[in-house]
């Protein structure tokens, strides 16, 4: 089993504003490290550009390109419109590469919403995603960007992000990629299949986990045709 | 960040995307610093065809560096190593700590703060 990330620096005042890991981070670490496999058997194949969306403290890029994908050759772009948690996430990438002695590919951190000004083309081959999927009203959603909030509040369904997202995806994803995202029950999971099915994706439920209230869901996604993960 | 990731940077607004003046965004007033790493010729080989040369070429210029050939060259194994070197020093040894990237065709500004380029928008520009 790979070790999870440190995050130690979190700690520090200036990152309080910075999501923590916590139990749907490490659902889907666990996701991840189910496939690493394959996983490998895709940096095999070619040099691979990876991303994660909203990365918050760095945690889950750390894991998936400096543990399961250790001394691959790998761009990963890390994405948060926090300031600060693309500085927790550059520090977590620094610290794990050397606790995994992880010494090729490069991490790119870019401030922005989504993949916005990121000229990637339908290029990226492997995409995680930890949506903030906390239904909420539509008060309760903070104006400014840079609170916590932004972390979990999802809106009507817990599906505001997510669906923005999901409708681009077809844009984002290489043509053998592969997307991982966390969502709850109370996402109405079918209306992502929907949307999904709708542009040539198979959805999976890879993993499946009680935490409190919640029951956290890891789906993974790819389109029809995908050679490594057609079972 | 470094040198490379102007090479993968555009216009954050969508009206800019298609036009030929959004990419590469034009790097000011930039802060450079050199960080000495190692060279991997195998990351060097794999990237290249993801790299945009006149793009590449453009930025580099525009922070006084001409050390680069005009032409794309054809990177295929490690044999050459002053090219190697070259491409190694410029794009990932060279990072820019502070800066601003602006777009040549809606002129916003992108910041970089701490090595972290700012890519968001206003509400009022989305």
């Amino acid at each position: 089993m790979l070790s999870t990330p440190v995050t130690s620096q979190l700690r520090l005042k200036e990152f309080q504003d910075v999501y923590e890991p916590a139990e749907d981070t490490f659902a889907l670490l666990d996701a991840l490290e189910k496939d690493a496999k394959k996983l490998r058997q895709m940096a095999e194949m070619k040099n691979l550009l990876t991303a994660e969306i909203g990365c918050g403290s760095g945690c889950a890029s750390s894991f998936l390109k400096s543990g399961i994908l250790k001394n691959k050759p790998i761009v990963h772009f890390m994405s948060d419109i926090s300031n600060s948690a693309c500085r927790a996430s550059k520090i977590t990438a620094l610290n794990n590469r050397e606790l995994y002695k992880d010494d090729n590919g490069l991490f790119i951190t870019v401030q922005t919403s989504f993949l916005d000004g990121i000229r990637l083309g339908n290029g990226v081959d492997i995409l995680i995603f930890n949506p903030p999927y906390v239904p909420t009203e539509f008060e309760e959603i903070p104006s400014e960007a840079a609170t916590i909030a932004s972390a979990w509040a999802g809106g009507t369904d817990g599906m505001d992000v997510t669906s923005t997202l999901l409708n681009q995806l077809k844009d984002i994803l290489s043509q053998d990629g592969v997307f991982y995202m966390v969502a709850v029950a109370r996402n109405k999971l079918h209306s992502i299949c929907e949307i999904l099915q709708k542009d040539g994706f198979i959805v999976n439920e890879t993993l499946k986990r009680k935490a409190g209230r919640e029951t956290l869901s890891i789906l993974r996604i790819y389109r029809i045709g995908n050679t490594i993960w057609d079972e | 960040m470094k040198l490379l990731t102007a090479n993968f940077l555009n216009c954050s607004n969508k009206k800019c995307t298609s036009s030929p003046e959004a990419f590469p965004l034009d790097v000011v007033d930039a802060k450079l610093a050199i960080q000495q790493l190692e060279l991997k010729p195998e990351f060097l080989i794999g990237i290249m065809p993801r790299i945009d040369w006149n793009a590449l070429l453009k930025t580099t210029r525009q922070l006084g560096n001409y050390s680069l050939p005009d032409e794309k060259p054809d990177l295929v194994d490690d044999s050459d190593e002053v090219l190697l070197k070259s491409l190694h020093n410029v794009l990932l040894e060279t990072e820019i700590t502070e800066g601003k990237m602006v777009c040549g065709n809606c002129g916003h500004v992108y910041p970089i703060f701490e090595g972290i380029p700012n890519m968001l928008l206003s509400e009022s520009e989305i």
